[in-house]
C-alpha cells in the first residue's frame, strides 16, 4: 500500500517537473522563433536614448538662404536623411519613399511631422542647387527643410547618427542609407538603415509617442 | 644651496610639472603616398602632406588635466550626446583616474571628447588618410620589417597585428608608438565597409555607390581597422579605444 503511494507521489512529482520544464522551454522557444528582423530595419540603440541632436552647435543654411541651428527645427517630429543632389543611386528612391510615407500618414500625424534633408556635398550643393532639387523632386516648402553646411559640420552630424560616407571617384560619394526619426525635442527615437524596408513604422512610433505625451 | 633657493626651486618645479604633463612629444611625418584601402580600378595613390603626429596616445594623466580645466567634459557633467554612459568607465570619479598608471593611454573616451581635447592643444584628430599613411604598412614593407627597431621577432599580439606598422619610408627617423589601443580619427565614418559575405544584405541596399569599391583583400589588418571605424558612433566610449592628436606641418 505504502509502496504504491510512494510511486504515485513520485510519478506526480515527475509529471509536475516535466510540465514546468516544458512550459519554460516553450516560452524560450517563442522568443527564439519570433519573426526575424524585417530586411532593412535597424533597432534604435540605447546609447543615444534621450540625447538630443539640438545640443549640436552647428549652423546650417536652408535652400532659401536662412541660417538655422538644428534646435530651430524643434516642435515637430523630424524624419531626417542625409543625401546629395547628384546622387544617382538610392537617394532619389529614398526621397520618393519619404514622400509616399508622408502621403500615407493620417492627417494628425502628418501635421506634427516634418522632413529634413541634409546634403553631404558641401562643395556642390549650394542653396541655389538645393532649390532646384526641391523643385525637381516637388518637395513642398511647408513640410520639407533642405539644409547644407560646411564639411566639418556635416562630418559631425553624420558621426552622431552613425552615417558613414566617403568620396568616390565614380559616384561622387559612397554612403550609408539611413533614415532617422527625431522627436520634437531632437532626440533620436528610431533609425532605419538599408533601402526598401517598411517606413510605416515611423507613423506608428509618432502616434505612440504622441499618445504617451498626452497621458 | 641656500634653503630659500631650494624652496624656490621646489615651487618652480611644482608649477612647471603640470605644464610638462600637458606637453606632448611629437613625430614629424614627412609627405608621402598611401594607397586607400578601398581602391577602385583606376585609383592612384594619394599624396598626404607632411604633418606632426603625437608620438603616442594621450595618457590618463594628460586627460585628467584636461577635465580639471574643462569641467564640461567631466563624467558628472558630460552630455549623453557627446559621450555614452561608459565614458571614463575605469575612473573612480570626475578627477580620479583610478589605480592604473597615469602614463597609460586614456580610453573610454568618445570622439567628441577626443576632438575637444585636441582643440585645446590647437590640434585635431588625425584623419584616416594620415593614420594609414603613417601606420598602414603591411608586414612585409613596414619600417620594422626593414630591421628598424630590431630585436627579437615575436609574433604580434592581436592588437599589434591590427593596429598598424610604421610605413617603410619612416625608417631612420623617430617612429610613433602604435599597437596598444584602437584610436579615433577625425573622419572615422569615412570607412564605408561593404559586407559582401554570402547572405548579407546586398551592397546596393545598405550603401549608395558601394558597388564600385573593392578592397585590398591581402591586407587583413587594414580590413580590421576599417571595419572597426565603420561600426563606430561619435559618442561611443570603449575599453580599447583612445586617441592622439595631429597638426599640420605648415
Amino acid at each position: 500500500m505504502k509502496h504504491r503511494r510512494v510511486i504515485v507521489v513520485v510519478s506526480l512529482a515527475m509529471v509536475a517537473v516535466g510540465l514546468a520544464l516544458t512550459l519554460a522551454f516553450t516560452w524560450r522557444l517563442r522568443t527564439l522563433t519570433s519573426p526575424p528582423l524585417q530586411r532593412g530595419v535597424v533597432l534604435q540603440e540605447a546609447t543615444l536614448d534621450g540625447a538630443s541632436l539640438f545640443e549640436l552647435q552647428s549652423v546650417w543654411t536652408t535652400d532659401d538662404e536662412r541660417t538655422v541651428q538644428l534646435r530651430d527645427l524643434g516642435g515637430h517630429f523630424q524624419v531626417l536623411a542625409l543625401m546629395f543632389t547628384e546622387c544617382s543611386g538610392t537617394c532619389p528612391m529614398l526621397v520618393k519613399e519619404l514622400q509616399l510615407l508622408q502621403q500615407r500618414m493620417p492627417d494628425d500625424v502628418a501635421d506634427r511631422t516634418r522632413f529634413l534633408l541634409v546634403s553631404i556635398d558641401a562643395e556642390h550643393d549650394t542653396p541655389a542647387v538645393l532649390r532646384q532639387y526641391r523643385d525637381r523632386m516637388r518637395l513642398d516648402r511647408k513640410r520639407w527643410t533642405l539644409l547644407r553646411g560646411n564639411a566639418e559640420n556635416v562630418r559631425e552630424l553624420a558621426a552622431v547618427l552613425g552615417f558613414n560616407y566617403d568620396t568616390s571617384e565614380l559616384e561622387g560619394f559612397v554612403h550609408s542609407n539611413l533614415v532617422t526619426l527625431l522627436d520634437p525635442h531632437g532626440a533620436i527615437v528610431h533609425q532605419r538603415s538599408g533601402a526598401g524596408g517598411d517606413l510605416d513604422v515611423l507613423t506608428t512610433i509618432i502616434e505612440a509617442k504622441t499618445a504617451a505625451g498626452r497621458r | 644651496m641656500g634653503r630659500a633657493k631650494f624652496a624656490m626651486l621646489i615651487v618652480l618645479g611644482a608649477l612647471v610639472a603640470p605644464m610638462t604633463a600637458a606637453t606632448h612629444s611629437e613625430v614629424k611625418i614627412p609627405a608621402g603616398q598611401y594607397r586607400p584601402f578601398f581602391k577602385s580600378r583606376d585609383a592612384v595613390p594619394v599624396l598626404i602632406e607632411a604633418f606632426w603626429l603625437d608620438a603616442g596616445p594621450i595618457s590618463r594623466g594628460q586627460f585628467r588635466e584636461f577635465v580639471r580645466t574643462h569641467p564640461a567634459w567631466r563624467i558628472s557633467q558630460v552630455k549623453p550626446l557627446f559621450a555614452e554612459s561608459t565614458y571614463l568607465a575605469d575612473w573612480r570619479s570626475d578627477l580620479d583616474p583610478g589605480a592604473a598608471s597615469l602614463d597609460d593611454p586614456v580610453t573610454y573616451v568618445s570622439w567628441f571628447a577626443a576632438r575637444a581635447y585636441c582643440a585645446t592643444q590647437g590640434k585635431r584628430l588625425p584623419t584616416v588618410a594620415q593614420w594609414e599613411r603613417t601606420g598602414g604598412a603591411d608586414a612585409s614593407t613596414s619600417a620594422s620589417a626593414r630591421g628598424v627597431g630590431q630585436g627579437q621577432r615575436r609574433s604580434p599580439t592581436p592588437f599589434q597585428f591590427a593596429m598598424g606598422r610604421p610605413a617603410a619610408d619612416l625608417a631612420g627617423g623617430d617612429l610613433p608608438v602604435f599597437g596598444r589601443i584602437w584610436e579615433w580619427n577625425a573622419d572615422f565614418n569615412s570607412a564605408v565597409v561593404v559586407d559582401d559575405s554570402e547572405g548579407a544584405q546586398t551592397p546596393s541596399s545598405l550603401f549608395c555607390g558601394g558597388g564600385v569599391r573593392s578592397i585590398n583583400g591581402a591586407d587583413y589588418a587594414a580590413f580590421l581597422r576599417y571595419s572597426l571605424r565603420s561600426s563606430l558612433k561619435a559618442n561611443y566610449a570603449l575599453r580599447s579605444l583612445g586617441f592622439r592628436c595631429s597638426r599640420s606641418a605648415r
